[in-house]
């Protein structure tokens, strides 16, 4: 007797086992072309960095430093830092550069990120633009290697680069360290489908002239890089994900910042989504739409019903650990190790469970080899299980709760 | 585009192939523990089988050999916990209603109620001390969970004692002419030395209620009340 929770489990597995073969099969395919070893950059147009601040004051000094430092040629390199009404000394320090004459300083009234970039927009004079986030660190050769995906593919468009954790501290971005490396073995994937979900605002590099075609920048529910891949790729821009250019972010270093910004991610992704709902399933927009955005969608509801089995099996244990204590006392709850595998959980659903996990950690190792990161802390991972099996349904529920009953979502700072 | 669905295709091929070997490892490793069950009740059988004709070839003469004090009577007292323990797992495992798990509780109760006889007609004709409770028990009851982590550490401590697992939704004949004879409603019932205990008894208080059976080796003078929900009845079988 299969009950229907079970079905559903199993149609959710199903699925979730779908995304992570398709990953896979994708990776074997393409593994040669990943390993070859790096071209060496020869590639240099001029370039235009757009750096929308606010409230920046204690490390927008680093982000331009860190941007000056890149190993490209001086003169093709030219930064724009728009002040977006910082309340802070933002617009004071970024005085110092008022000489530079690399560097464009703009003033406007607060007016959002979107506004922020666009504002900049009739400013840029070079082909390419590149979103550059003001808490971000540029790795030296990653706009050198990011360049050369325009160099081979004359047709592309966007290129989202690559982000990790800079030196997680917290147990929380230790946390975020794991997903984003995990993410940068998936986005890769994506990219290599031409499926990319997000070409991430704190690094991408974009050709000016896709950038005007799709009309800039829009609100978009506060999550303006989202929004402007869909359009992107509905408008049958070329968008690519390059894993070896390499940003840094520190991460929000507190549960309750991982908490608001992951919010406005989830927030920003449901809304965009629904307002794009056309391009689900629709072939006419290839993989994004038949891969990239049902998949991200099925993962909504597969989260909640793993947080929910999670609690309920917890729940159940509890009770019975509740019942041997009131049956036989505290002593009785002493675990005493008998290896009798006759009481080894070899349910489907185990089985199942046991095959998920696999890929899961799977993805972060495949996504430690592109990546080249040499270590990776399992007390990390440890992390990245705890906090996201614990946090990921909650901020979903909240930004299905914010969705359903019109309540707005901030930056949340 | 061609190629694309190919690849969508072939990955569900993989997929399929992936998620039927999950089904088919737990099938095997079901039917394993099915069969690791049924061998367990086929020792049982045997062992009754064995009790049974040693009775019968001493019942032509008298009672000057004992029957029940052997090794392997108290083998069995642990084989009847040791199956029960195991089919309740298989349980959760499987589903209450799976074919097989069925199938075995069925035979091990008979087992279990032809066993008991026996055992009574041994005690009344020869009149040897052997102590067994008849537990009545149903899925989805915690009192009947506790009860049986009570009744399986008991047997563990006093492995002269025979425990007789009864599930009381177990419909079989047997069963319910026991449940009518007992008068027994709801689990966890036992009957000890012919009465009947509804509701949940701790250790203690199965120690007193058979101090017989079950002595307490430090010398303790606590009075143990009787919880709420528990009635005490006599009722002879006859």
């Amino acid at each position: 007797m299969t009950s229907v929770a079970d079905i559903v489990f199993y149609v959710f597995i199903f699925l979730a086992l779908y995304v992570q073969v398709f990953f896979l099969v994708t990776y074997l395919e393409k593994r040669s072309f990943l390993k070859k070893k790096l071209q060496n950059p020869d590639y240099f147009p001029l370039i235009t960095f757009i750096v929308p601040c606010y409230n920046e004051q204690d490390s927008v000094v680093s982000t331009v430093n860190s941007i000056k430092a890149i190993e490209y040629p001086k003169e093709a390199i030219s930064i724009i830092l728009v002040n977006d009404g910082s309340r802070d000394k933002t617009w004071e320090i970024l005085q110092q550069y008022k000489n530079d004459s690399s560097i464009l300083l703009l003033n406007k009234e607060n007016g959002g990120k979107h506004s922020a970039l666009n504002f900049a927009l009739p400013y840029v004079k070079t082909d390419f633009v590149c979103s550059f986030d003001a808490d971000t660190a540029i790795v030296p050769d990653a706009l050198a290697r990011a360049m050369m995906y325009f160099k081979n593919d004359p047709e592309l468009d966007a290129l989202g680069g690559a982000v990790l954790i800079e030196e997680p501290k917290t147990i929380i971005q230790k946390a975020q360290s794991i997903e984003y490396q995990m993410f940068s073995y998936s986005k890769k994937m994506l990219g290599l489908l031409g499926g990319v979900l997000v070409v991430p605002g704190a690094f991408s590099v974009f050709k000016k002239q896709a950038l005007l075609d799709v009309g800039g920048y829009r609100h978009a529910h506060l999550l303006e890089d989202l929004e402007l891949t869909y359009r992107m790729q509905v408008a049958g821009k070329k968008v690519s994900h390059s894993h070896d250019a390499f940003v840094y972010t520190k991460g929000p270093a507190s549960l309750n910042a991982l908490f608001k910004q992951r919010l406005r991610w989830s927030y920003g992704y449901i809304n965009n989504t629904f307002d794009y709902k056309n391009a689900i399933l629709n072939k006419k927009y290839g993989n994004f739409g038949m891969f990239t955005l049902p998949m991200t969608i099925i993962a909504y509801p597969a989260i909640l019903q793993i947080f929910v089995l999670f609690w309920y099996n917890a729940i159940q244990l509890f009770n019975e650990k509740y019942i041997q204590y009131q049956a036989l006392g505290a002593e009785s709850l002493i675990p005493t190790f008998s290896l009798d595998f006759f009481f080894v959980d070899t349910t489907v659903s185990a089985f199942l469970t046991i095959l998920l996990f696999g890929s899961i950690f799977l993805g972060i190792y495949l996504g430690k080899q592109i990546s080249h990161i040499r270590r990776v802390s399992l007390r990390s991972i440890f992390w990245f299980v705890v906090v996201y099996s614990m946090m990921v349904p909650l901020w979903t529920l909240k930004a299905l709760y914010n969705t359903i009953f019109g309540k707005t979502t901030s930056w949340g700072r | 585009m061609q190629s694309e669905t190919k690849r969508y295709f072939i990955v569900f091929i993989i997929t399929s192939i992936i998620f039927g070997l999950a089904f088919w490892a737990s099938s095997i490793f079901s039917s394993n523990k099915i069969s690791q069950l049924q061998e367990i009740q086929e020792q049982i059988a045997i062992d009754i089988l064995s009790t049974e004709t040693r009775y019968a070839l001493l019942e032509q003469t008298s009672c000057v050999h004992s029957v029940t004090s052997l090794e392997e009577e108290q083998g069995l007292s642990r084989e009847l916990n040791d199956l029960a323990r195991r089919l309740k797992f298989m349980e959760s495992q499987l589903s209450p209603e799976d074919e097989d798990v069925l199938f075995i509780k069925k035979y091990y109760s008979l087992l279990q109620i032809k066993d008991y006889l026996l055992m009574e007609e041994i005690k009344d004709r020869c009149g040897e001390n052997l102590f067994t409770i008849l537990y009545f028990h149903q899925g989805d009851c915690d009192d009947c969970q506790k009860q049986s982590l009570v009744l399986d550490e008991l047997v563990s401590q006093y492995p002269e004692t025979r425990v007789y697992w009864l599930d009381k939704d177990v419909n079989t004949p047997a069963i319910q002419t026991m449940l009518s004879i007992f008068g027994i409603s709801q689990g966890p019932t036992m009957v000890i030395n012919d009465k009947t205990y509804e509701g949940f008894y701790t250790f203690e208080q199965l120690q007193e209620i058979a101090p017989e059976a079950f002595p307490v080796e430090k010398e303790e003078d606590t009075i143990v009340k009787p919880q709420t929900g528990q009635t005490e009845t006599t009722k002879q079988i006859n």
